[in-house]
């Protein structure tokens, strides 16, 4: 699928690049883009470093334990099919919670770490299990309590009360949060019905 | 907003200050653990990098070639039936890309409208409500090599268009 919509969105900027006569332009901006992918690693990598070597101390603490423990009942509905104890539930809590209080850089190494465990349960490599599905579109619905980034922007363009859209952001990705965790429990019982009728 | 932005700049000391003590507590080899989980960290973020160079790419061609106005003057003959801005197409179509583009967008938007107009608001809150879905896509599974994603984009969609739309209804109230 990334796999599509990679190449069908260079495809798309060349075509309408060469349509304007703009295509200078765009060979600038690819190794403008080259230069900012490597300088956002540079940053990236201090940061999600220092994450990883928390979430460690956490982690030989038992403190990420009691965390999965807390977030035990809503993980079991999500993930129906990955055992309590597994490690893929100790990383997807940290992720959840490391979203929710907007430490993104947190969040990268806990991700990947959950995939790989989840991968480890999986049948058919190559091919995202349902748990994986599930993981990634709570991820994706942005679970954020506070999105500073905006608050901050808006007060940068003097607005009345920056802060005033905390609430309604909560409502918004709360519902976008349930719509698509309900969207992604019925395609995984439509999916499984078929693989069992095949 | 003072208390806001206090409670937020104290998540990451609390966190670590938690975390700290918490393992002084426990007893446990500190220093040692964090070096042992950076070392991995360090990997991670390399593991990632690949997969950023081929997404920015991507969307600096889209930017480019004017791609995101172009879905905005599409949407134009919709925007009286939905009542949803065109303005703010293209916002909503970028923070699927990244996250800086979407921002850069975004403070178009607040020069142009202010931040406290309906497009402004609405913007802000949709902001809130959605997530860089290729980024994390590829840096997620790119690792890992998951090359199927079977049907996340799809029901992330879904989620997204309807917390666009309570956004966008939200704003008009405000």
């Amino acid at each position: 699928m990334i796999n599509k919509i990679w190449c069908l969105s260079l495809l798309l900027g060349v075509l309408l690049c060469c349509l304007q006569d703009k295509m200078e332009i765009m060979s600038k901006e690819l190794l403008n883009g080259t230069k900012e992918a490597v300088d956002l690693f540079i940053v990236m990598s201090g940061a999600v470093a220092m994450w990883s070597g928390f979430m460690k101390v956490a982690e030989e603490s038992g403190l990420v334990d009691k965390l999965s423990g807390c977030m035990k009942g809503v993980l079991k509905v999500l993930f129906p099919s990955v055992p309590s104890n597994h490690p893929a539930m100790k990383y997807i809590s940290i992720n959840i919670a490391a979203n929710m209080l907007g430490l993104g850089w947190a969040a990268t190494p806990s991700g990947i770490l959950a995939v790989k465990h989840l991968d480890t349960l999986s049948r058919q490599k190559g091919k995202a299990t349902n748990d994986m599905c599930m993981f990634l579109v709570i991820n994706m619905s942005s679970v954020q309590l506070i999105s500073i980034n905006i608050i901050s922007c808006r007060m940068k363009y003097a607005s009345a009360d920056a802060a005033e859209i905390v609430l309604p952001g909560i409502i918004a990705t709360a519902v976008s949060t349930v719509v698509s965790v309900a969207a992604c429990k019925w395609c995984e019982r439509r999916s499984d019905e078929t693989y069992i009728a095949s | 907003m003072k208390l806001i932005s206090l409670v937020n700049s104290a998540v990451i000391p609390f966190v670590i200050g938690f975390i700290v003590i918490y393992a002084m507590y426990k007893r446990i080899d500190v220093f040692g653990a964090f070096v042992k989980g950076t070392e991995e960290g360090l990997k991670t973020s390399f593991s990632v990098l690949p997969s950023l160079i081929a997404l920015i790419c991507a969307v600096k061609v889209l930017r480019a070639s004017s791609f995101f106005e172009i879905l905005s003057f599409l949407w134009c003959p919709l925007e009286k039936v939905t009542s949803f801005p065109s303005e703010l197409v293209p916002l909503a179509a970028a923070k699927m890309f990244s996250s800086s583009a979407a921002m850069g967008l975004l403070t178009d938007i607040f020069e142009n409208y202010g931040p406290d107009s309906y497009i402004g608001r609405t913007a802000s809150i949709m902001m809130c409500c959605s997530e860089t879905i290729f980024y994390t896509l590829s840096v997620y599974f790119a690792p890992v090599g998951i090359k199927d994603s079977r049907y996340i984009i799809k029901c992330t969609l879904v989620g997204l268009i309807c917390g666009i739309a309570v956004s966008a209804f939200i704003a008009s109230k405000m």
